[in-house]
């Protein structure tokens, strides 16, 4: 137990507030957009937004952190204890509160009276999961690929904002569509909407597979100034 | 924990760090020298598994570090100091090594706090136990990072520059802090300080450009400069041949010693060499400029 409360610590109060901030962004962002007169199905959709857009936006920014910055990143790899194992504490303790959170959030919108998505309790945590794992995976990848943070959180907040900024093309499209990740708050739970889930959790799964198998090697984690 | 190194290659790019190195190293405390850019720190790194070869076997007590079981089998046995320490500031040192103790395996919580507080003991830290790493002078962190390295009591202790912009009186603590815990132990110190090892090793090697140039006992060095060293005083310039090691100003002129394998000036008279010179004259004959 106290390993896991070391690194918890090694991961950050910033990352680890991530999640929680965003759904207090979503929040008041809703509260905003009641108090413009924006209609209830309006200020539904900003709440579940919420958990689909801004928790793995913001999970996967942490990622990028926990994986590109530690002080003691060379004494880490010499240790026997793996460092990619380490890392995957990190990890899990940034996703554990952003997931933790992100079921509270949907009980609360679902005891309000405000939750639009689905019905069923695997659906409801395909919402946020999904996502989560696409672009927290995306993220990984590209910060084990790149070593360098500019480029993952970068690349992360490019493909964030162009879902964002060309959903309703993104969501139409055949190829697109199972790669678009705002699929409940945009559209809805329509046809196509498990094929969505499926196929951005199994692009999750894969990403953070092949970065964790990159990080077995431990130059990887050295930037060029470090070797 | 014995070390064998044969023909051990490693590229950085276009960069071949290492050009194959053969060394042996018995237990005990061993140097080793070279100039900055010699190798040493890549060196380190792969005997600490932080690093893997381009070519060429590395044995550490029998396990090949070439392979991944051999790594870890290694890695569970060392303890390592890098050139580089960078500690968590937000930790106090007690929780420091408790974090590090923990990744290294050291599961009851009793002993690991009890081997801490005799390292703190040892490495003078023990009143600043409680205190966060945060604001640590570099003599304390190194202190720190010995005390990490000998947690889990390790076979091998694989210390990189140990003692690099330390002031004088932390060189010298630090120094008889790594010659007090080789014991029963292989310390390998890697310096480019030549009074580091010749106050704490019987046995070093020398790397210059990626090779290993010598192996052997610390006088070894010393011989390299026998018959090649000597004393000028005089008051005009330096002697244009040779290395000059060292100038000191006195009344009657400034006394040059001088590394030469010829009389570097008709007054020059050849005296006994010390380490220092007899590093010179071996990086003269492995690297001549």
């Amino acid at each position: 137990m106290s390993l896991w409360r070391y690194e918890a610590r090694r991961a950050g109060w910033p990352a680890c507030l991530a999640a929680p901030a965003s759904l207090l962004a979503a929040l008041a962002l809703a509260a905003a957009s009641a108090g413009f007169g924006a209609s209830p199905p309006s200020v539904h959709g900003v709440l579940l937004s919420g958990v689909e857009a801004l928790v793995p936006l913001a999970a996967a920014m942490a990622a990028v952190t926990v994986v590109s910055v530690d002080r003691c990143r060379e004494l880490q790899l010499a240790l026997p204890a793996g460092y990619s194992v380490t890392l995957g504490r990190r990890l899990g303790v940034v996703a554990g509160i952003g997931a933790a959170l992100s079921v509270l959030f949907s009980a609360a919108l679902r005891l309000t009276g405000s939750w639009t998505g689905p019905e069923s309790a695997l659906a409801s945590a395909l919402v946020w999961a999904s996502p989560l794992l696409g672009l927290t995976g995306l993220a990984l990848l590209v910060a084990v690929l790149g070593r360098s943070v500019v480029l993952a959180t970068t690349t992360v907040a490019v493909v964030w904002l162009c879902q964002q900024l060309f959903a309703s093309a993104l969501a139409a499209g055949v190829w697109s569509r199972p790669f678009f990740l705002f699929m409940t708050s945009r559209v809805g739970v329509a046809d196509g909407w498990g094929t969505n889930r499926a196929v951005l959790a199994a692009c999750g799964v894969l990403f953070i597979t092949t970065a964790l198998l990159l990080l077995r090697r431990p130059e990887r984690l050295l930037t060029e100034e470090e070797v | 924990m014995d070390i064998m190194i044969s023909g051990l290659r490693r590229r950085f790019g276009r960069v071949e760090a290492l050009r194959g190195v053969d060394l042996e190293v018995p237990g005990g405390m061993f140097g080793l020298l070279g100039t900055n850019g010699a190798g040493k720190t890549t060196l380190m790194r792969i005997l600490a598994g932080v690093l893997s070869p381009t070519g060429g076997r590395v044995l550490v007590g029998g396990h090949d570090l070439t392979t991944r079981a051999g790594r870890l089998a290694v890695q569970r046995r060392l303890g390592y100091l890098p050139q580089d320490l960078g500690l968590y500031p937000d930790l106090t040192t007690q929780e420091f090594l408790d974090y590090i103790g923990l990744l290294k395996g050291l599961d009851d919580d009793t002993a690991r706090r009890r081997q801490i507080g005799e390292l703190l003991d040892m490495v003078g830290l023990a009143d600043v136990a409680g205190r966060r790493l945060k604001g640590f002078s570099g003599g304390m962190r190194r202190r720190v990072g010995i005390a990490q390295a000998l947690l889990g009591d390790p076979a091998l202790v694989v210390v990189d520059e140990p003692t690099a912009g330390l002031d004088p009186e932390e060189r010298i603590r630090f120094r008889t802090l790594l010659a007090g815990i080789a014991g029963h132990r292989t310390v390998l110190l890697s310096t480019h300080i030549v009074e580091d090892v010749a106050q704490t090793c019987q046995e070093a090697a020398v790397m210059a450009a990626g090779r290993v140039v010598f192996t052997g006992p610390v006088t070894g060095i010393i011989d390299r400069a026998q018959g090649a060293t000597w004393e000028v005083v005089t008051q005009g310039p330096p002697p244009a041949t040779g290395v000059v090691v060292s100038a000191v100003g006195r009344p009657g002129g400034t006394h040059y010693r001088v590394v030469s394998p010829t009389r570097p000036d008709p007054a020059a008279v050849p005296v006994q060499p010390s380490l220092e010179e007899g590093y010179v004259a071996l990086m003269r004959e492995a690297v001549p400029s």
